[in-house]
């Protein structure tokens, strides 16, 4: 980690605060329900996972932090502004960006450098910096040898890292993932992943990842466990996993590794309990 | 009802400069009764060799026998081909298209020559097989569900036309763990059914260990293999020559071998796992 | 798949392939006023050799502009053989009924046909040397005088290029739905016109759901990158006119100034060039 990104975090500078959010969707006469009651604090430089069943509010809240939705209720602050501030919304979108899951749906050009020029370009960028912001961008995801081709010869790994490199050229702060994992294949969500977690490690980028794939969810800072619009756990991925019975509540599993050592327990041996295989297989041995 | 695969070819868009080789001499057998796992990294063939199971895409060279039914003649009974063989596509509730779930169902029976009566009782067992109740959903319309409804609703609209053999091309994709959970437990509990035979195109590993009995991994078009997942991802190579990863279970396992505690189990459960892990703690 | 988001485009380097789009767009509307001006058959001579100097320059290759053609052959056949048969000429060959065959008739014909046969060549030179992409970045910036009539002129734009993007996933999305609906034995090949209308019905239904699913994705993608946010919107591509352009505008001019002067008669363009030659 470079000495910024320590810097940064030693701050615990707050980036995203939500204060007694409540939000519902309605459509004539019905309404849903969003999420109601949540407090949450996010700090610059972590790496967070909203983790919940489908339906479970994690995309609404999500889309609360960057000013798509304003809350019915309670107040989002990011980075300082008032998300409900319409006259600096597009200072909040271009400071907390976001990737959505189909990564067909957010490219607007076919050629992939326009495309990732796209958003400087709205945002007034001149010219010259916008060159630079593209060419930094493309090589941060690694796609930089695909500059001038089209984007329907891509994976869809890569389709979403060029997805991840237009939100990084207009030099975000922080980064929502809206299950951008989701229909990827595994080698996508790989490629995925390490994007995360060079943007969160080397570049100190604040990174908040909506997903139900365990394995995304072991390696955050901290997770939030949502259901029925509320967070019903959260902390660290060991923390929020030893709760196994929120976690089963919330309609999600434990990772493989967290189930087998559960699954020992339960057979009465002293295994410590642990979610990555890693740890499994440390604490197998010395027991 | 057995499928015979015998030097099965494919090239897309041939003698142009795009020309793409999809499929490169594969042979292999799907036996009834079989849950049959065909893995394969992204653009390998997998789905190109699922469509030549139900004639939709034509052979260009090789054979296939579908029991009786031979698939390379020039004009095979398209409708009695894909009335034995249902395929589930990716994301089927995409698919969906009726004003109420009830004629979404009854579309595939009546296609296939069902008259009302037919097609209704079809249809309820479908949905009875899936979970759902044809009496309490069936005169909703198909975009009010919930995800995972739909996608019941469209396995129910495949399985209506009482296909033997059912080809789901990544059944889970998309779904949270719960629901992942219900597809899986559903598949496995149609093969009581008329339904005598699983095909399951997966990139989940995991899935592919715990619910196949044999598996076959294309490689580039190739068929790199055609086994068990017991050998294939305990005594065999061929994962690590390919894209594809080793679940969780098999990766836990190695973990512990590097670490000299050597277990005596397939590993290819939780339970299995963790039984293993047991006898050698005692 | 053919990629259609090339559209036509002929992937190759040359000359016109590194035109600016504008020019290109600027000289294809100059061609089209050519071709109409053309009147003579000596006039469409020096159009023809417009069209072929153009294609030599751009390296496409004469089979691929015959097929251009070929695309149109009905519509050919059916203007050639109207014109014959009833333009009003006075040199009557044959007539019959209100069938006229007259010597004006077959002239007036072969010069439709041939007006036909070479505004299609030139404008497809254009989709052959220029991405749709950069079509619609040239048309973008030639009409964006017209946002001071408030024609909003960069959402059409936008329009466009979403549009280019889409047409080959929704195509994909096509093959897949129908592949889908023909695996629950959907047929879209037999039964009579109302049947197979009604057999479509599977396949846009899930399409128009989808094509709206990812509308509204898309509008929410469109917001995270601050669409909208400024009126001092820049642009990362600049389009220069350069010399080519210049050459190619100057080549055009050259060309139209010929057609009219052959128009007037064969012996007064003759007579011009001439002198021209003693000049020297």
């Amino acid at each position: 980690m470079n000495e910024e990104v320590m810097k940064a975090r030693a701050a615990d500078e707050v980036v995203i605060k939500a204060d007694g959010v409540k939000y519902s969707y309605r459509s004539g006469e019905r309404v849903s329900r969003g999420v109601e009651g949540i407090d949450l604090e996010i700090r610059r430089g972590e790496f967070v996972v909203f983790l919940g069943r489908n339906g479970s509010g994690k995309s609404t809240l999500a889309k609360l932090l960057n000013g798509f939705l304003v809350p019915d209720e309670g107040i989002v602050t990011a980075l300082g502004l008032d998300t409900a501030d319409e006259d600096r919304i597009y200072d909040v979108r271009s400071k907390v960006g976001m990737v959505f899951q189909n990564p067909d749906n957010q490219m607007v050009a076919s050629v992939i450098e326009s495309d990732v020029a796209f958003g400087p370009e709205n945002l007034g960028v001149p010219r010259e910096e916008i060159e630079e912001r593209v060419t930094e961008a493309l090589e941060t995801v690694g796609m930089s040898e695909y500059r001038n081709g089209s984007p329907n010869k891509l994976s869809g790994g890569q389709k979403q890292r060029v997805a991840i490199a237009s939100i990084l050229a207009m030099r975000p702060e922080v980064i929502i993932l809206d299950e951008s994992t989701a229909m990827l294949d595994p080698k996508g969500r790989r490629e995925i992943m390490e994007t995360i977690m060079k943007l969160n490690r080397e570049k100190g980028m604040t990174v908040i990842l909506i997903t139900h794939y365990m394995d995304e969810a072991i390696e955050a800072d901290r997770i939030f466990v949502m259901d029925s619009g509320r967070v019903t756990a959260f902390g660290t991925p060991a923390e929020v996993f030893a709760a196994t019975e929120a976690i089963a509540a919330a309609g999600l599993e434990l990772p493989v590794a967290g189930k087998v050592s559960l699954e020992l327990k339960k057979m009465g041996f002293d295994v410590p309990f642990a979610i990555t295989d890693e740890d499994l297989a440390e604490g197998v041995c010395r027991s | 009802m057995q499928i015979v695969i015998q030097n099965l070819s494919y090239v897309y868009s041939p003698k142009t400069p795009f020309e793409k080789v999809a499929l490169d001499n594969v042979s292999f057998t799907v036996n009834e009764g079989d849950t049959l796992g065909i893995v394969g990294a992204t653009g390998s063939g997998k789905s190109t060799l699922s469509r030549h199971l139900n004639a939709l895409i034509r052979i260009q060279s090789g054979k296939i026998l579908l029991g009786d039914i031979d698939l390379s003649q020039k004009k095979p009974d398209l409708k009695e081909v894909r009335k034995k063989v249902g395929m589930l596509f990716q994301f089927p509730e995409y698919q969906l298209f009726a004003d109420t779930v009830r004629k979404d169902v009854e579309f595939g029976p009546k296609n296939f020559g069902m008259n009302e009566a037919e097609a209704a009782k079809s249809a309820a067992e479908a949905m009875r097989l899936v979970g759902l109740d044809m009496g309490e959903i069936g005169e909703k319309s198909p975009f009010e569900l919930s995800g995972g409804q739909m996608r019941r609703v469209a396995i129910a609209g495949v399985i209506a036309s009482r296909p033997e053999v059912l080809v789901l091309d990544e059944p889970t994709a998309g779904l949270d763990p719960a629901g992942k959970r219900e597809i899986l437990e559903l598949v496995t509990a149609l093969k009581s059914s008329f339904v005598k035979t699983v095909v399951i195109i997966s990139h989940n590993m995991d899935e592919i260990a715990e619910y196949c009995n044999r598996v076959v991994v294309l490689d580039e078009g190739k068929l790199i293999a055609d086994t068990t997942p017991a050998i294939l991802f305990n005594d065999s190579d061929i994962i690590d020559n390919t894209e594809l990863d080793y679940p969780h279970t098999i990766k836990i396992k190695r973990m512990l071998a590097a670490r000299g505690f050597v277990i005596d189990t397939p590993a290819l459960t939780v339970k299995e796992l963790a039984a293993g892990v047991a006898r050698r703690l005692k | 798949m053919k990629d259609m988001t090339l559209g036509q485009y002929y992937p190759t380097d040359s000359f016109t392939h590194r035109m600016d789009p504008r020019a290109k767009l600027v000289l294809v509307i100059a061609f089209i006023v050519m071709v109409f001006l053309a009147e003579s058959f000596l006039s469409y001579f020096a159009v023809i050799v417009c069209v072929v100097s153009a294609a030599l320059v751009s390296r496409i290759p004469l089979s691929k502009m015959l097929k251009s053609i070929k695309a149109i052959i009905m519509l050919l056949i059916f203007t050639g053989i109207l014109n014959l048969l009833f333009y009003n000429g006075e040199t009557v060959l044959w007539s019959w009924w209100r069938i006229k065959i007259s010597v004006e008739g077959i002239i007036f014909s072969i010069k439709m046909v041939l007006r036909l046969v070479l505004l299609v060549m030139g404008t497809t030179l254009l989709t052959y040397t220029t991405t749709p992409t950069s079509l619609t970045d040239g048309m973008e910036s030639l009409l964006t005088p017209l946002k001071y009539i408030k024609v909003p002129v960069h959402d059409i734009a936008v329009i466009m290029s979403i549009a280019l993007r889409f047409i080959p996933i929704l195509s994909e999305e096509v093959d897949k739905i129908m592949m889908a609906q023909k695996a629950r034995g959907a047929s879209f090949d037999t039964g009579g016109l109302l049947s197979r209308a009604k057999a479509l019905l599977p396949i846009l239904i899930p399409l128009f759901v989808s094509a709206f699913r990812r509308a509204d994705e898309l509008a929410l993608a469109l917001d995270a990158r601050c669409y909208n946010a400024t009126p001092n919107r820049t642009r990362y591509k600049v389009m220069k006119f350069g010399l080519r352009d210049l050459a190619g505008a100057i080549g055009m001019a050259a060309f139209i100034v010929l057609v009219v002067a052959l128009n007037n008669n064969f012996w007064g363009a003759y007579e011009t060039v001439q002198s021209v030659w003693w000049l020297f």
